[in-house]
């Protein structure tokens, strides 16, 4: 056995994971090597000497502390979860808003601008024809549709 | 712990004082100030109530508490964002003053220079040493709680021991 192959040995004999075989190659080497024998000597010290160390004292409040920790964290609760049912609530009145205001834009549109008007053209229903500018002569000219027509647009583009 | 998951605050109590000690001398010698220790020492409780529910029955209570504990230093470590050297020489806690009747001058500067050294170890060599030779876990049980290999664990350990035979060779020489 080499020098570094019985260095990693010695902390498995000193915990007891080491089999009997690896055991007793070590003790072979240990023999006839002074260094890891030093090695061995050492951490088996090192070992029972760390064991022996003081275990310092947990503070005498810590049952009470950790006690009104938990009843602080429980009186917060509430509101939180308050807080939480507000936000799931927000959450689809927001979608809500957002289909109703996608649904509500074509019509818009397409009596107050032209450039507008212009450019939703190609996702307008059959039969309908984008007029000009002027309101006056457009009023006369425009042929209304379903407002169903709309609807079903927006719901395709809203989903 | 079935009681404890039910939420009885005796049963609660009972962790409390069962496992204090060994949590509270693992975490002032990983965090190496009392303040840190004390909190944190509070935080894993609390937690270990809180989350109760969440504990798998398959692993051992005191893994999952020490799991907790470890946790909560190694995001401490993060925070103060030096993982290197936590010196422990405040924390004082083997002074020669708590003599033993039977004095001997030599063991105890030993110990206390191991105290130093075991300090002043990486904490990802210090953590395994530590729980292998203050709460002598299994390799199995340091593997669990740290979330590391088997053979991770055993060559950190060895490489903690390595380590401290060489800053302690002098101490040692002397003593012996």
């Amino acid at each position: 056995m080499k020098c570094n192959r019985a260095l990693r040995l010695i902390s498995s004999v000193i915990d007891g994971n080491a089999s009997a075989n690896q055991q007793r190659l070590l003790n072979f080497h240990l023999m006839g090597c002074s260094s890891c024998r030093k090695a061995y000597t050492m951490s088996r010290d090192i070992s029972r000497l760390t064991r022996e160390l003081p275990a310092p004292s947990p503070p005498a409040t810590l049952e009470t502390d950790v006690m009104r920790m938990i009843s602080r964290e429980t009186a917060e609760v509430p509101t939180g979860k308050r807080h939480f049912r507000a936000s799931l609530l927000a959450i689809p009145a927001a979608a809500a808003l957002i289909v109703l205001a996608v649904s509500i834009s074509p019509l818009a549109s397409t009596g107050s601008s032209a450039p507008r008007s212009l450019a939703l053209s190609s996702s307008m229903p059959p039969g309908m024809k984008v007029m000009s500018a002027d309101r006056s002569t457009a009023k006369s000219r425009v042929r209304t549709v379903p407002l169903s027509a709309y609807s079903r647009q927006a719901n395709l583009i809203s989903f | 712990m079935i009681d404890l998951c039910d939420g009885d605050e005796d049963a609660f109590s009972e962790v409390i004082r069962r496992f204090q000690a060994p949590i509270y001398s693992l975490l002032i010698r990983m965090l190496g100030n009392e303040e840190d220790a004390q909190e944190l020492l509070q935080t894993t409780f609390f937690r270990v109530y809180k989350y109760r529910s969440n504990f798998d029955t398959e692993r051992k209570l005191v893994t999952w508490i020490f799991t907790i504990a470890s946790n909560l230093a190694k995001k401490e470590w993060r925070r103060r964002s030096r993982w290197v050297n936590v010196p422990l020489e405040y924390v004082n806690l083997t002074s020669p003053v708590k003599t033993a009747p039977h004095y001997d001058a030599g063991r105890i500067e030993l110990k206390a220079s191991i105290e130093e050294a075991v300090g002043h170890l990486p904490p990802h060599y210090r953590e395994p040493f530590l729980l292998r030779e203050m709460e002598q876990m299994s390799y199995e049980e340091i593997a669990d709680i740290l979330g590391i290999r088997l053979g991770t664990v055993k060559s950190r350990i060895n490489r903690a021991r390595a380590h401290l035979r060489n800053s302690l060779e002098d101490v040692w020489e002397e003593w012996k």
